[in-house]
């Protein structure tokens, strides 16, 4: 691989140990001199859990040259439509208002929404690579919102794009009847220029995704996590974005005793053959499992220790 | 056209020049125009129509990166319905 990238997404089945990986990954950096930002885009936030500190919807230091931030998409999705409904008010008469301001709920409430928020607001983070973070690791929603949410800046580019266009042909229309008409001052058109803004946004995050960030996949040893990883790197690939590791999680360590855990040991064995072979052409990195869960600081720093190599790698 | 501004022709000229170029106006220009003017409309129409999909339940991808356009659209929304004959905006509240 080329230079090293400075965004990196952890994706996975729910479960599987994303926050814990991403986290530990994060510390790895920071423990490197690089200046980290660890992301949490999972609404149901743990990172702070993990880290043993609270944190909130803007970056705060948890450690030296470590920041962490939960993004909040329902308190995005409420600044920015309450930022529309004081730019409507200013320009509407009173009388429409209140239907308006009815449209503007029914838009907070629609299907896409927070979705669009937290893009909105990882997007003006993931502005700081390079700059103000030499790393971001971003902690993901399960796989499927992950792959949809890695999509959307290609797909609403190309949408904004075409509103452009339809905009621009009637407003070259418009441009002929006032020539027509002897006129021909040029006219500024406020919404070209909020599309061409909001195409520009999109497009760079597009290009962030594409050409800065890596997608770590997580998984464990069990039948479920290893289809739906190889159904996540078939779509990853397709999307054109790139696959940093697989991290095998939770893999128990030989020295785990007893009849119960050898026999699991077996199972895993037959299941990590498998993703050796499947997985052949990828990165592949083992997580050993712990005797204890990841929530105190001695294991957090025991995992950062064995994904310290994903920090090197990219 | 030449006649304007060159030496002063017998009266008469200009006028019958002038009506003619009205005749022209009113034939050909004005059928134009108006042509136009449809065309301007039912472009901008077509733009409201792909802003406004969530309104009538299609999935707009877009919807919350064109909000901050509501208050630029607004009056668009408003002489549409009104074009359309409807007093009052028939679907999601987005006008009057």
């Amino acid at each position: 691989m080329s230079a090293p990238r400075p965004v990196c997404f952890v994706g996975g089945k729910g479960g599987v140990g994303k926050t814990t990986v991403s986290a530990a990954l994060a510390r790895a950096h920071a423990a490197a001199g690089r200046r980290t930002l660890l992301v949490s885009t999972d609404p149901a936030h743990s990172t702070g859990d993990v880290l043993g500190c609270r944190i909130g919807p803007e970056p705060v230091e948890v450690a030296d040259h470590l920041e962490a931030v939960e993004i909040d998409p329902e308190a995005v999705a409420d600044a920015y439509v309450e930022a529309v409904r004081h730019d409507v008010h200013r320009a509407v008469s009173p009388e429409v208002r209140a239907t308006v301001d009815r449209h503007l709920d029914l838009a907070r409430r629609g299907a896409g929404t927070l979705e669009s928020a937290l893009l909105d607001r990882l997007g003006d983070l993931l502005a700081g690579a390079g700059t103000r973070w030499d790393r971001i690791v971003v902690d993901t929603a399960p796989t499927g919102h992950t792959l949809r949410l890695l999509a959307m800046p290609e797909l609403l580019t190309a949408w904004v794009q075409g509103l452009v266009r339809q905009r621009e042909k009637a407003k070259g229309v418009d441009r002929m009847l006032r020539n027509l008409a002897g006129d021909e001052t040029p006219v500024a058109d406020p919404v070209i220029d909020r599309l061409h803004a909001q195409r520009l946004r999109l497009q760079r995050l597009r290009e962030v995704l594409h050409d800065d960030a890596l997608v770590h996949l997580v998984l464990i040893p069990e039948r479920l996590p290893i289809e739906e990883t190889a159904r996540a790197l078939d779509s990853l690939d397709a999307a054109g974005l790139t696959v940093g590791s697989v991290v095998v999680n939770r893999v128990l360590p030989a020295e785990a005793d007893g009849e119960f855990l050898a026999q699991r040991r077996a199972q895993q064995a037959d299941y990590l053959a498998e993703i050796e072979r499947r997985f052949a052409a990828r990165d592949l990195l083992r997580v050993t499992q712990l005797p204890r869960d990841v929530a105190d600081p001695d294991s957090l720093a025991e995992v950062q220790r064995q994904v310290a190599a994903l920090a090197t790698r990219g | 056209m030449n006649g304007d501004g060159g030496p002063a022709v017998r009266g008469g000229w200009r006028d019958r020049l002038r009506t003619l170029a009205g005749w022209h106006d009113e034939l050909f220009v004005a059928k134009w125009r108006s042509g136009l003017q449809r065309e301007a409309r039912r472009q901008e129409d077509d733009f409201l129509a792909l802003l406004l999909l969530s309104s009538y339940g299609i999935d707009d991808p877009a919807a919350f990166h064109t909000l901050p356009l509501t208050a630029e659209m607004i009056e668009s929304f408003h002489r549409w319905h009104q074009r359309e004959g409807h007093d009052r905006f028939p679907a999601g509240g987005v006008c009057c």
